[in-house]
């Protein structure tokens, strides 16, 4: 089936961009349409949250190629800092949110500082090393954090403008949209930071670091602020968290360095460097996640094999590991990368003014051109 | 960084707007305030609690079928191999309960969710049992910030959260959580009952050793071992922790306890740590000749599996006991212990015939249905009488029974159900736990409640 041809900026491009916008915005926000479930809108703010703490990550690892296995540090830091502002300060929880993004900003920098000096690996291990610390600092400084027993009364009721009560149901609902709106604007900082000079700067730091600074990018300068803003995005993811939650302690698996390798799973099955990416990944990993959880009651299962899972729910968590693993194997390039695959056999984008031959001739190749020979003569080669 | 200027400005009036949250400009009370507070007593001079701020449904009768929820480790960590078996003892008894119709009238039905001992996922599954299974109260819920987690809300929202499998003091904050209660001996109580046996077979002027797990279960235990042993004279001369996640054994804990020699160790570690701290334990006496530290652990590894796995490193361990187990040699022959096994036999699967800690998980079963009985005696079944019934009741079950335990509570002068623990001595070569002394019985009605600012 030949693929239909877009150009760029044409009426139908844009009419192909509004309806995929419809459909996204319909999906998001039917929910406070429909006669949902505080169990409904909370798992939807779930998604919204990991989907906030992955595009954080996903603006250090692959937009400036620095990996981090320590954002769950980050994300913490942001819970904290709203918990004991909410629970112990009294502060509106609304306000937290800005507090929690400055201060893990100014952390992010801190962290990238002394990383500057680091690559691959040993970036890694040095934000390993920021994971298994901020439980430990938790614990330490009880009197501020509350210590192994945590923070709880960390809630956020509906203001009154929203015309919503204090109810369960209307609690989560808010929790819903303000997880939205965080998650919009997040995602929006990150797709214009992408988009920007500071943007261009990353993805060649990423690309080459060397080749970067001798193109006069300040290469410290774009990697400590992508650092920080990053901190920051998933900072606040924490703070929504922790509303989420009501209740904060280092025993939550999020805060540790498993929270940091989620954060890295969600980002790689949605596709790295993708700015769709992380909000599909989050997507796709929480509702497998909550898939296999409840594996043995599908009611559709063959009843041997709905036995054979019923009281096994470590094997549950088996088809998670396999389902994650089929997935990667899969779209190796997550899965933005694979539709964007199978989406270029139906629809090709092209800039305008392109002649269509030329959109349909294939890419030059990339691969050098086969020497036969060389004859080197006074003068040089020819 | 932002190129846009609407995007910032939408970013300042959406915050500004999330920011104006009180009614009156000033910041609310961030902490949420139970809804229900207990009234000092009903017409029949019983603690009753207060539900005119609850959502409907506190005092509807409940007919036909209950449904009780609750949310356990079953997977992932290693407190999931400890707690799995508590699931099936549990529906086990649910399934035999509803075979012999022991609640006239009533089936029972429970769901249970696996929240995998991480208290961010309680919330959730908590929610779909509210939403979905819409179940009427919550029972033996697994782990102490997993409980708490959820605590707030099913005060708020009036549902009974009954039988906390947590030894926490604050589960008798009837005042603030009138709707919360525990099942297991406080964390002060077990510890007295070990540091009572310390003092009367060896004597003050004993050293000890503290071992505990990195969480509130840890700390918990820590601080009430810390406080028996000053008022004993037994002076701790280490202290050394564990992170719950961490699977590895504790070699460098055990070495620095090791090079202090104490006469004692209190170990607190969880799950299938229980097995690598036992080991590492045996490695160190064996390093360590002349050293022999009596252990005593925590009876949340007297798991007889945990205890089978570790083996010989397992031998003379001392730890408390509150219900009769099935794997014992040396209780077979109870009539309790031949009951459950008659009664379990066709409701719970028994590998190779062992019944690990399906006993506990059938006990919490028999005192689920001992609370339901005793509300439905009183009157129409409801979420309200229900707790009621479990704030003011005396009875035993057939397991507990065997030990001489009574469980007792009564409103606000006795919140804690369960206060008295019998310690054991493990013997390998027997697999049986033996009574080493009396039943501690010291702390009955006299737990003091841990009440959180």
């Amino acid at each position: 089936m030949p693929s239909v041809r877009l150009v760029r900026g044409s009426g139908a491009h844009l009419a192909v961009r509004v309806i995929a916008a419809a459909v996204i915005a319909w999906l998001l926000l039917s929910p406070f349409l429909r006669d949902l479930t505080p169990s409904d809108y909370g798992w939807r703010t779930d998604v919204a949250v990991l989907a906030l703490a992955a595009v954080a990550l996903n603006l250090l690892i692959g937009f400036t190629g620095q990996i981090s296995i320590g954002h769950s540090a980050f994300f913490g830091l942001g819970a904290y800092t709203t918990a004991v502002l909410v629970s112990d300060q009294g502060w509106t929880p609304g306000w937290t949110f800005p507090v929690a993004a400055v201060l893990c900003f100014a952390s992010g920098v801190v962290v990238g500082i002394p990383a500057l000096r680091l690559t691959g690996m040993y970036l890694a291990l040095v934000t390993v090393a920021l994971a298994q610390l901020f439980p430990a600092l938790v614990r330490r400084f009880d009197g501020l954090t509350g210590g192994s027993a945590g923070v709880d009364g960390v809630r956020y009721d509906p203001p009154p403008w929203t015309g919503l009560d204090d109810g369960r149901l209307d609690r989560s609902r808010w929790l819903y949209l303000l997880a939205l709106v965080l998650l919009g604007l997040g995602w929006l900082v990150a797709r214009n930071l992408v988009k920007s000079r500071t943007g261009r700067a990353m993805v060649a730091v990423r690309d080459n670091a060397t080749a970067a600074a001798v193109a006069g990018v300040n290469v410290a300068f774009v990697k400590t602020v992508t650092f920080g803003v990053s901190a920051a995005l998933a900072g606040v993811a924490g703070s929504l968290f922790a509303l989420r939650q009501s209740h904060v302690s280092p025993d939550a698996l999020a805060f540790t360095i498993l929270g940091a390798v989620v954060f890295l799973v969600v980002v790689a099955i949605g596709g790295v460097a993708t700015l769709t990416g992380p909000l599909v990944g989050a997507v796709v990993y929480h509702r497998i996640d909550e898939y296999t959880r409840e594996l043995p009651r599908k009611t559709y299962l063959p009843e041997p094999v709905a036995t054979f899972l019923d009281g096994r729910a470590n094997l549950a968590s088996l088809v998670f590991a396999v389902l994650l693993i089929a997935l990667v194997v899969a779209a190796p390039d997550g899965l933005v990368g694979l539709g964007r695959r199978v989406g270029r056999r139906f629809v090709v984008v092209t800039p305008p003014g392109v002649p269509p031959a030329t959109a349909a001739a294939p890419a030059p190749s990339l691969q050098p051109p086969v020497i036969e020979s060389v004859t080197v003569e006074p003068g040089g080669a020819t | 960084m932002i190129r846009s200027k609407p995007t910032s400005f939408v970013l300042a009036i959406v915050l500004i707007a999330a920011g104006c949250g009180g009614d009156d400009g000033e910041a609310p009370p961030a902490a949420a305030s139970s809804p229900s507070t207990a009234e000092e007593e009903g017409g029949d001079g019983r603690w009753t609690v207060d539900t005119s701020d609850c959502p409907d449904g506190a005092e509807e009768p409940i007919e036909g079928t209950i449904r009780i929820g609750t949310t356990m480790p079953l997977s992932g960590g290693p407190a999931a191999a400890a707690f799995a078996p508590l699931a099936a003892g549990l529906e086990g008894f649910i399934s035999y309960a509803n075979a012999e119709e022991l609640l006239p009238g009533y089936t029972l039905e429970i769901v249970v969710e696996d929240d995998q001992f991480d208290p961010a996922r309680t919330p959730a599954a908590v929610e779909r049992l509210l939403d979905e299974a819409e179940v009427d109260v919550f029972a033996s819920m697994v782990g102490h910030g997993n409980n708490l987690a959820v605590r707030d809300v099913l005060n708020e929202e009036c549902y009974p959260q009954l039988l906390v499998m947590s030894g926490s003091p604050i589960w008798g904050d009837v005042e603030s959580y009138p709707w919360t209660m525990g099942s297991l001996p406080p964390y002060s109580v077990e510890t007295g009952a070990y540091v009572d046996h310390i003092t009367a077979d060896l004597g003050e002027g004993t050293t000890a050793a503290l071992f505990f797990g990195n969480n509130e279960f840890g700390h918990g235990y820590a601080d009430a071992f810390r406080e028996h042993t000053a008022e004993a004279g037994v002076e701790i001369v280490d202290e050394q922790t564990i992170e719950v996640t961490d699977s590895n054994p504790p070699q460098s804990q055990i070495t620095s306890m090791a090079a202090k020699r104490p006469d004692v160790i209190m170990a607190v570690p969880i799950g299938a740590q229980c097995i690598s701290f036992l080991n590492e334990l045996g490695n160190a006496r064996a390093a360590n000749p002349g050293w022999e530290p009596r252990l005593y652990i925590t009876s949340s590894c007297a798991n007889p599996l945990l205890l089978a796995i570790s083996g010989a490193a397992a031998d003379g361990l001392i730890t408390g006991r509150y219900v009769l187990g099935a794997d014992d040699p040396a209780t077979a022959g109870d009539p309790a212990v031949a009951a459950f096994k008659e009664a379990a036999a066709p409701h719970i699967d028994v590998p190779d015939g062992k019944y690990q800690a399906t006993p506990v998980g059938w006990n919490q079963g028999e005192m689920l249905l001992a609370i339901l009985r005793e509300a439905a005696d009183r009157g129409p079944l409801t979420r309200a009488s229900i707790l009621e019934a479990a704030r003011t009741i005396s009875f035993t079950t057939p397991l507990m029974d065997a030990l001489g335990i009574t469980l007792t509570t009564d409103g606000e002068e006795d919140p804690f159900l369960l206060e008295s623990i019998q310690v054991v001595q493990y013997d390998h070569e027997t697999g049986s736990q033996v009574a080493v002394g009396e039943l501690f019985t010291e702390s009955e009605g006299e737990t003091e409640v841990l009440v959180e600012d």
